[in-house]
C-alpha cells in the first residue's frame, strides 16, 4: 500500500474500534470476571466472600471433573478418529477417479453439519430408541434382535455413542477442509509418482500423507478444542448420564453453577477447563510439529 | 510496543464502560412511575396459551386480570417465561442484583434466595391480612419460610407422589386392586412381564423425577418423618442408614427384575406417560401434575380404567404407610428491596387476587390442587380421575418432598447417582455412601 493511502495510527485504531468493543463484551469481559469469581464463595446472590485458591484445591480433588475431563480426552481421541482420520479418507475417494456424482457426495457430507447441534441430538436420540429406534429396527431386520439394545441406558460404552453423532455432524466440515488441502498438492508430483508405480494406498502415506501434513495438523488441532468444550450434543442426548457416565467438562461447570448454585467453584471450573484445553493444544501442536521435523518433512 | 498499550488501553476501557453499565442498571430501582403511580414489575413462568390446559396458568392469569380491571390505577408490567427460559433468566437476574418487584421462587431456591438477602420476609404483611393468611393448607407455607420467617406464597401444592394405573390390565393378571404389598407388587410385576407389560413405566432422564416422585415416599415410608428432620437438622440420622438403602433397594430390584421400561434414564416424563397410554406399561408413578394430562390425552380405553394409589406399606417401617411426599413447590417472592407503602400494599393485594381464594377456587374446578384451601367448589364438571386425585391429595398426610428441603449440592449428588444404580453400575450401598459424603460436605461448611 502506498504510504499516502496508508492511515494514521489513531485511524487505524478507530477503525479497530467497533470490533474490539464487541469481542471485549463477548468474550474478554466474561473470561476476566470468570477469573474473578473463581476466587469467591458465591451462590448466584448480591452475597460473595473470598476464599483465595480454595476453588482450585478442590478441583483438584474432584473426581467428577477428572472423570468428565477423561470423557473429554476420550472423545477426542474418538473424535480424531472419526471425524478428521474418516474425513481424510472421504477427500481421498473425492478426488479418485473412480468416485462419480462427486458435488452429490460433497453436498450430502456436508448437509448435517449445516444443522444445529440441537437438532443432531434429536435426531440421536431417536435413532438410539428403545422402541422406535432406527438402529434397533435395523439389528432386528438383520435377525439379529438380541442385540438391541437402550443404547442410551448403556453406562460403558456411552462416550463413544454420542461421539458418534459428533462425527457424523463434523465430517463433511472436516472432508471440505482436506479437500482444499489435497487440491493443493501440486498435480506433477502425483503424476511423477504415479509414474515411479505408486497407486492407491502407497501414493496416500508416501505422497500424499507427507505433503497435506499442514492441513491434517490444522484440522487435529480443531477437533481437539472442539471436543475439550463439548456441551450441546451430551447436554440434550444424556444429560451426562447415566449418573456420571458421560458427563464432560462444560457440562459439569454447568451443573455446577445453575444446579447446584456453587457460581464462583463454576467459575473455577470454567478457567480450568480453558488452561486444560489450552495446555493440550500447546502440547498436541508441539508434538506434530516435532515429529514433523523429525520426519524432514516440507513445510 | 505503544501500538499493545492502546489496544489494551481500548480494550480496558470498553471493558469498565460495560461494568460501568451493568452496575447503574442494577441500582436503578424505581418504585414509582413518573406520574406518581403505582407500577410493579411481575415476572413469572405461566402463559396466557396455556389458559384452559394447565389448572395453575389458568388461575394465576385470570388473578392478574381482575387485579387490572379493579386496580386501573396501578400499572402492571407483566413478563411471561416459558419454563426453562425463566429459571435461566432469574437466576442471572439474581447473580445481577436486578431482580423485578415480584417473581417466583422453587421451593428448592428459598434457602439460597433467603441467604443472599433478594427476597423479602413478608410475615409482617401477611399478619395485617389475618383471613387470606389463614387460608393456606397446613404445610404448604413450609417451604417457603425459613426461621419462622415467611418468604414466599405458594400456589398450588398436592403429592408429588401418587401411582396411576390401569385396572383392566391389573384385573387380566387376578388383582381387583392395587397390590398391597411389597409381594404383591414383585408378583404382579412378573406375571405383567409374563404378558410383556411393564409392571411401572419410568423417565428420569431430566434427573429429579426419582426424587420427587419415588425417593421422597419410599424414604418415608422406611424411616418415618422423624429421620428426614434429623437430616435437615443435622442431628445424627445419616444416608447410609437402613432404610434409605432399603427405599432404593426397592426401586434397583424392580429395574433388575426387569419390570420397568429399559430406556428409564434415557426418556423423560412426557415419554413415561406415554408409554403408559400405549398400554406398554400397567402404571406409572408421577404427581397430581399427570392428573390433567391422562383426562385430556390418554385414548378412552385407558383413560376409563385408570385407578390411584399410593405405594404399599413398607415391611416394618416407621412411617404412616398412607402418606405422599407433597406440599406446595412454587412461591411468589417479593424484591427484598421493596419498602413498606403504597407499592408493598398493591403488591400483597396482587398477589391475593392470583393466588388467593377466588383463584384456588377456579383452578380446583379446573383440575388443579391449589395450595389456598378453596373450601367447597363445584366438582361436578371435574372428570373422575381428575376428583380422584383432588382427593387423595386433600386426604394425604404430605411428607417433605426432599429435593425442595435438603440442600442442592446433596439433591445433586442423589439424582446423579440414582441413575447409575438403576442402570446397574452401582449398587444402593455405594449410592448410601457417596450421598453421605456429600452430607457431611455440607454439613462441615454450614
Amino acid at each position: 500500500m502506498g504510504k499516502a493511502l496508508r492511515p494514521t495510527r489513531w485511524l487505524t485504531l478507530l477503525y479497530l474500534l467497533p470490533g474490539l468493543a464487541v469481542y471485549s463484551f463477548v468474550v474478554l469481559v466474561p473470561i476476566l470476571s470468570a477469573f474473578r469469581y473463581s476466587f469467591y464463595s458465591w451462590t448466584g446472590g448480591p452475597r460473595r466472600s473470598f476464599i483465595g485458591l480454595d476453588n482450585y484445591v478442590e478441583i483438584m480433588r474432584d473426581h467428577v471433573f477428572w472423570h468428565s475431563f477423561l470423557n473429554n480426552g476420550l472423545m477426542t481421541v474418538y473424535g480424531l478418529i472419526g471425524q478428521v482420520g474418516l474425513a481424510f479418507l472421504f477427500a481421498l475417494f473425492l478426488l479418485s477417479r473412480a468416485v462419480r456424482f462427486k458435488a452429490l457426495h460433497r453436498t450430502i457430507s456436508f448437509f448435517p453439519s449445516t444443522l444445529a447441534p440441537i437438532i443432531i441430538a434429536f435426531l440421536w436420540t431417536l435413532i438410539y430408541n428403545y422402541n422406535y429406534g432406527l438402529l434397533n429396527e435395523g439389528l432386528k431386520l438383520l435377525g439379529l434382535e438380541r442385540l438391541a439394545q437402550s443404547w442410551l441406558d448403556l453406562s460403558g460404552p456411552i462416550v463413544l455413542l454420542v461421539s458418534i453423532p459428533l462425527s457424523w455432524q463434523n465430517i463433511g466440515f472436516y472432508t471440505l477442509l482436506m479437500l482444499a488441502g489435497l487440491s493443493a498438492i501440486n498435480k506433477e508430483v502425483l503424476e511423477v509418482a504415479e509414474l515411479d508405480g505408486a497407486t492407491g494406498f502407497r501414493k496416500a502415506w508416501y505422497v500424499i500423507i507427507p505433503l497435506a501434513k499442514p492441513t491434517l495438523m490444522v484440522a487435529s488441532l480443531l477437533c481437539i478444542a472442539n471436543n475439550m468444550r463439548g456441551f450441546e450434543h451430551i447436554y440434550a442426548m444424556t444429560g451426562g448420564g447415566p449418573g456420571n457416565a458421560s458427563s464432560v467438562m462444560a457440562l459439569y461447570a454447568y451443573d455446577t453453577s445453575f444446579l447446584r448454585f456453587r457460581y464462583g467453584y463454576g467459575s473455577a471450573l470454567a478457567i480450568a477447563i480453558m488452561a486444560l484445553t489450552l495446555l493440550i493444544i500447546l502440547l498436541s501442536a508441539f508434538a506434530l510439529q516435532r515429529k514433523r521435523s523429525t520426519d524432514g518433512g516440507v513445510s | 510496543m505503544k501500538k499493545w498499550q492502546a489496544v489494551l488501553g481500548v480494550s480496558v476501557t470498553c471493558a469498565m464502560l460495560m461494568n460501568g453499565c451493568s452496575n447503574k442498571a442494577a441500582t436503578s430501582n424505581s418504585s414509582k412511575s413518573a406520574d406518581g403511580a403505582v407500577s410493579i414489575k411481575l415476572m413469572h413462568r405461566y402463559q396466557t396459551s396455556n389458559i384452559g390446559k394447565s389448572p395453575e396458568d389458568t388461575a394465576v392469569l385470570d388473578g392478574v386480570e381482575r387485579f387490572k380491571k379493579d386496580h386501573p390505577e396501578v400499572e402492571i408490567v407483566e413478563e411471561q417465561l416459558q419454563n426453562e427460559d425463566y429459571s435461566i433468566k432469574a437466576q442471572a437476574l439474581a447473580a445481577a442484583d436486578d431482580m423485578p418487584d415480584v417473581f417466583i421462587v422453587p421451593g428448592s431456591w428459598m434457602t439460597n434466595f433467603v441467604a443472599n438477602g433478594i427476597v423479602l420476609p413478608l410475615n409482617e404483611e401477611l399478619d395485617k391480612r389475618p383471613e387470606w393468611r389463614d387460608g393456606y393448607r397446613p404445610g404448604t407455607l413450609d417451604a417457603g419460610t425459613r426461621d419462622g420467617s415467611v418468604y414466599g406464597i405458594p400456589i398450588a401444592a398436592g403429592p408429588t407422589h401418587l401411582i396411576y394405573y390401569n385396572a383392566d390390565l391389573f384385573a387380566d393378571i387376578g388383582y381387583d386392586h392395587f397390590p398391597k404389598d411389597w409381594n404383591e407388587v414383585m408378583d404382579a410385576g412378573s406375571k405383567l412381564a409374563a404378558k410383556g407389560i411393564n409392571l411401572f413405566s419410568y423417565g428420569d432422564k431430566g434427573k429429579g423425577y426419582a426424587l420427587s416422585s419415588w425417593i421422597s415416599a419410599l424414604t418415608d415410608r422406611y424411616n418415618g418423618p422423624a429421620w428426614t428432620e434429623s437430616i435437615l437438622a443435622g442431628n445424627g440420622a445419616a444416608f447410609t442408614d437402613a432404610g434409605f438403602i432399603q427405599a432404593i433397594s426397592t426401586m434397583s430390584d424392580l429395574s433388575k427384575a426387569g419390570y420397568l421400561n429399559k430406556d428409564m434414564n434415557s426418556v423423560d416424563g412426557d415419554t413415561m406417560v406415554s408409554y403408559y397410554f400405549e398400554g406398554r406399561s400397567a402404571a406409572f408413578v408421577s404427581g397430581i401434575w399427570s392428573a390433567m394430562n391422562v383426562v385430556n390425552n390418554a385414548p378412552d380405553n385407558v383413560k376409563n380404567a385408570t385407578k390411584l394409589a399410593v405405594f404399599p406399606a413398607a415391611p416394618g417401617g416407621k412411617g404412616n404407610p398412607l402418606a405422599s411426599s407433597g406440599g406446595a413447590g412454587v412461591y411468589y417472592s417479593i424484591n427484598a428491596k421493596i419498602k413498606p407503602g403504597p407499592k408493598l400494599d398493591a403488591i400483597m393485594t396482587l398477589l391475593e387476587y392470583m393466588t388467593g381464594s377466588q383463584s384456588a377456587k377456579l383452578m380446583a374446578e379446573v383440575g388443579g390442587f391449589p395450595a389456598f384451601d378453596p373450601g367447597q367448589f363445584d366438582s361436578a364438571k371435574l372428570h373422575p380421575i381428575a376428583l380422584a386425585a383432588y382427593e387423595a391429595s386433600a386426604a394425604a398426610d404430605a411428607t417433605k418432598i426432599f429435593d425442595l428441603w435438603f440442600d442442592a449440592s446433596i439433591v445433586e449428588v442423589i439424582n446423579t447417582e440414582i441413575q447409575s444404580v438403576m442402570s446397574g453400575a452401582r449398587t444402593p450401598e455405594q449410592m448410601a455412601e457417596a450421598v453421605q459424603q456429600a452430607y457431611k460436605t455440607f454439613l462441615s461448611k454450614r
